[in-house]
């Protein structure tokens, strides 16, 4: 048999089947290099599209942060504030035209395409196209906090807010679509590179910017003794530097705001003598220190309540900030019944010193010798000290003045043509809401004076002590008290209702609910729970509507920074703190002076430790010397772990030492401890505020730096839930600032400057940081298996 | 005859088998490459801007590097770290950062390189990205 063909044919057999095998070897080993190669050019897409996406991301970051008319924070900020809240089904506020203002983020793109020119140029890559992509804008719900109908809008403004909705916070999602082409050989292939990050545009402005003090729910209602007490406690003075005219207070009340009698006695056993009826510790009968800061030379005076009383009087010219000099004209233009009213003693119960005299003299001889008429009435302070001074000096109308009856004149420096009677609007705001006129009634803030009335019984004096007289008064804290032309009616028991009250409820009314802070409500559990019906509705204070300041806010919804503590706060060379945005930090604490560039918001909340300031915090200053229009907003809301509230009296932001100048809005708690710089005599002497002189005086004499060694001043504004005015022990004066552009506006031709009730855009834009997360919210990328 | 004529079948299969062999080589290669390409990369940019920054001024974990060998533990100084495959030793890395602004930088755009010998011939990559300041404050 011949077998030969057979070895042939299995041969070419077994080649073509060798053949075959290699043919499929090569050509897959072929297109698995083929794959491979095309595996690395979508990495390397892959990476070129990141590369984009990220100089864009920087460049729509860059664009947004800027203010000005080249930037597009404006119209992005404009968009937000059409948007509105998910559940309401609202608008998210998206509108093409933002991106059309756009420009083309494929020119920015400027190192991506240096790497393909430079460095990876095995293929042809080319970055085709870069699109933005703006969704899901809204507003961060604050809710209730930020309601309309929860902001607090004076009695004066009726229903006009101090906010639009463009003040609110907001959150947006930007994503960049990336196109890469790769063109290998005649094929032209396509990669898409799609990612998100989210954005927080947050208003980093004042707390409440209207208001020298906003003090949400004012001295601690739970301790009747408090709500008597509070303002006269601490060694320290509260000084509220108000802005003339202008500058808001608001105290949540009922409170009692001790005034000073320095001659009172409580000791004496004599009731002649008691209460420095007849007593004066200088010859003159010359008041104290914290009198006389409250004295004017002008006939209109500054005193809250009279020593004796001093009357008020507005003055005809209200074009200029420095009414003292203008006040002083008024006399000439008034009417012969006006000019009654401000002759010497003129006022029944008051007492009006004359302009051109030695009025310190004037004053002790009205005590002390010559009294021609049977009968005067008149009173004086309680307390040997008093601490709380809502009004500095230089403020006549230390609060914005605006009558009830134009409720459309909004602007400040109104003025009214007929007096009222009584005049209500020269009152410390406090808590009010329309149509409520007892919640009205049982919030008030109350002098406390005590009522005497003296008797001329054949030139000797008489202390009446009849009738309980000399006799405890609690009127309505008022600056217009000496101008009241229903005397009498001063006296109306409008105290004694709530007294009452405060005695028999507010003993047994318990401590607030939890802060259900983790619960997303904090703030709103704060309110008072009565547990005894008759307890004054204001202490039911579960309505919460007109309550809280403008731009009070769930601070740690709106962080988008969050650090250990001060040394993560971001920094420049030269160590000045750079803020952008709300920076949450475990604690606070500081060890020296600090600036800061920019604005931006510190809250302080987590797991409660205290906070200390002990240097100074103050705004970065231009190479003119002047103050930047940085600004800084500290939030202090301290809750214990399980979301419970510390102890309120032991939970203040302290301000260590004396000397401390801080340039902030700041809201805390339970108030703010100060523990130094308590100012005699002698350093207001050497400030050039002597007692014997008067504010015109100091005018020219004031030594603002010297001042500012010796006390604790805030350069701002202050808010707080509680006021712990206890806690305070050494000086704290709050300064309005008028240099912060976040409060006041400068107008260089008049040198005048003015409060901004409400922010026109301009402001808006300024007051919001605008902060996109350096984080991945999604990430796609597609094409690499085409 | 039958097994010259075999043989010489054999030849063109034997150079295609190894043409396919030398494919794969370069293919498995080319995936270590693009490995190596992305897993740098993705370490330089997880490192942010600052790490950059840091790292070029006071380096610490020697990312950006002249030709050097990828050999070694893959994380220097960790004794627990695993070691690049003795395969990987055939590859060599470049990586450097170039500021957009020598006094002031805003961006760093990272070039790397990866080279490797082929028999017959010497091939590389190049990779990279832009580290940007997402946050300038």
């Amino acid at each position: 048999m011949n077998r030969r063909g057979f070895a042939y044919i299995l041969a070419v057999l077994i080649l073509g089947l060798l053949a075959f095998m290699g043919l499929f070897l090569k050509q897959t080993t072929s297109t698995e290099y083929t794959h491979a190669a095309y595996s690395v050019y979508a990495t390397m897409a892959q990476q070129l599209a990141e590369a984009a996406a990220d100089e864009a991301f920087v460049q729509i970051d860059k664009l947004f942060r800027d203010g000005s008319a080249d930037g597009k924070k404006g119209p992005l900020l404009r968009q937000l504030a059409t948007s509105d809240y998910r559940d309401k089904g609202g608008s998210t506020g998206l509108n093409p035209k933002l991106l059309d203002v756009l420009p083309p983020f494929k020119n920015y793109v400027t190192q991506t395409n240096a790497l393909i020119s430079l460095h990876m140029t095995r293929a042809g890559f080319e970055i085709e196209s870069v699109q933005p992509r703006i969704t899901d804008c809204r507003p961060i719900d604050h809710r209730p906090l930020t309601k309309p109908e929860c902001m607090f809008i004076p009695k004066d403004r009726a229903d006009q807010s101090f906010d639009t909705t463009m003040s609110r916070d907001f959150y947006l999602s930007i994503g960049f679509d990336v196109t890469v082409a790769v063109t290998s050989g005649l094929k032209k292939s396509r990669f898409f590179f799609q990612i998100t990050r989210d954005m927080k545009v947050i208003n980093v402005g004042p707390i409440g910017r209207n208001y020298t003090l906003f003090s949400c729910l004012g001295v601690d209602p739970r301790d009747p003794s408090e709500v008597a007490n509070d303002l006269s406690r601490g060694d320290g003075r509260l000084v509220l530097w108000n802005h003339p005219y202008q500058s808001r207070v608001y105290i949540h009340g009922p409170a009692v705001i001790g005034l000073e009698n320095p001659d009172t006695n409580p000791a004496s056993a004599d009731k002649g003598e008691m209460y420095g009826a007849f007593m004066q510790t200088s010859p003159d009968g010359k008041p104290g220190f914290n009198l006389a800061f409250q004295y004017s030379d002008t006939y209109n005076g500054l005193s809250y309540l009279p020593y004796p009383a001093r009357a008020l009087w507005e003055g005809r010219d209200y074009s200029y900030w420095n009414n003292l000099d203008n006040t002083k004209k008024d006399l000439d233009t008034m009417t012969e019944n006006e000019k009654k009213m401000f002759g010497h003693n003129t006022y029944k119960k008051g007492y009006l010193p004359q302009r051109e005299k030695t009025y310190w003299a004037d004053l002790g001889k009205f005590l002390t010798t010559g009294i021609s008429e049977l009968q005067k009435e008149y009173v004086r302070g309680t307390r040997k000290k008093q601490t709380f001074f809502p009004a500095g000096p230089f403020c006549r109308f230390p609060w914005k003045y605006v009558p009830v009856r134009r409720k459309a004149a909004y602007a400040p420096n109104q003025v009214e043509d007929t007096w009222p009677n009584p005049d209500p609007d020269l009152r410390i705001e406090h808590r009010s809401l329309l149509n409520s006129t007892e919640l009205d009634e049982q919030t008030k803030i109350y002098g406390e004076v005590r009522h005497f009335i003296i008797r001329n019984a054949g030139g000797i004096r008489i202390l009446d002590t009849t009738n309980n007289y000399p006799r405890l008064e609690m009127p309505e804290f008022s600056l217009n008290y000496g101008n009241f032309r229903d005397a009498e009616g001063l006296f109306d028991a409008i105290w004694s209702g709530v007294k009452d009250l405060a005695v028999g409820a507010w003993r047994n009314i318990t401590t607030p609910a939890k802060l259900l802070w983790h619960g997303g409500s904090a703030l709103v559990g704060i309110v008072i729970k009565p547990q005894d019906p008759k307890a004054p509705a204001a202490m039911n204070d579960t309505d919460l509507r007109n309550f809280y300041p403008t731009n009070f806010k769930f601070f740690y919804k709106a962080a988008t920074h969050k650090f250990k503590s001060v040394s993560d706060i971001p920094k420049d060379k030269d160590g000045i703190w750079l803020l952008e945005g709300l920076y949450w930090l475990d604690t606070f604490e500081t060890t020296g002076n600090v600036v800061y560039k920019g604005k931006g918001m510190i809250f302080v909340g987590d797991n409660f430790k205290p906070a200390v300031i002990r240097g100074n915090i103050v705004a970065f200053r231009n190479p003119d010397g002047t103050r930047s229009d940085s600004h800084l907003t500290i939030a202090y809301h301290p809750f214990n772990s399980n979301g419970t509230q510390p102890d309120l009296n032991q939970c203040q932001l302290i301000i260590e030492g004396k000397g401390k100048l801080i340039e902030a809005s700041i809201y805390s708690l339970a108030g703010l401890r100060t523990t130094g710089g308590s100012m005699t005599e002698a350093d207001f002497r050497e400030c050039g505020m002597a007692p014997e002189d008067t504010p015109a005086k100091w005018n020219t004499t004031l030594k603002l730096p010297t001042l500012r060694e010796k006390i604790v001043a805030i350069y701002g504004n202050y808010v707080n839930f509680y006021m712990k005015k206890s806690r305070i022990d050494g000086d704290l004066w709050v300064f309005h600032d008028i240099n912060n552009p976040m409060y006041f506006k400068h107008d260089p031709s008049t040198n005048n400057w003015m409060i901004k009730q409400t922010y026109d855009e301009a402001d808006e834009i300024a007051a919001h940081a605008v902060v996109m997360s350096p984080r991945i919210q999604h990430m796609h990328f597609s094409g690499a298996a085409q | 005859m039958t097994i010259l004529i075999f043989s010489f079948g054999l030849l063109p299969l034997i150079v295609l088998f190894q043409s396919s062999h030398k494919s794969t080589a370069q293919a498995k290669n080319l995936m270590i490459a693009q490995s190596l390409g992305r897993t740098f990369i993705d370490e330089i940019r997880s490192l942010g801007f600052e790490g950059v920054r840091r790292e070029l001024d006071n380096p610490t974990f020697n990312l950006f590097h002249d030709w050097k060998q990828v050999r070694g533990k893959m994380v220097e100084g960790d004794e627990n770290s695993i070691a690049w495959p003795p395969y990987y030793e055939r590859f060599e890395t470049k990586i450097d950062a170039s500021p957009d602004d020598e006094t002031n930088p805003t961006k760093y755009r990272i070039e790397m390189e990866v080279r490797w010998r082929e028999p017959d011939r010497t091939f590389s990559l190049g990779f990279g990205t832009v580290v940007v300041n997402y946050a300038p404050n």
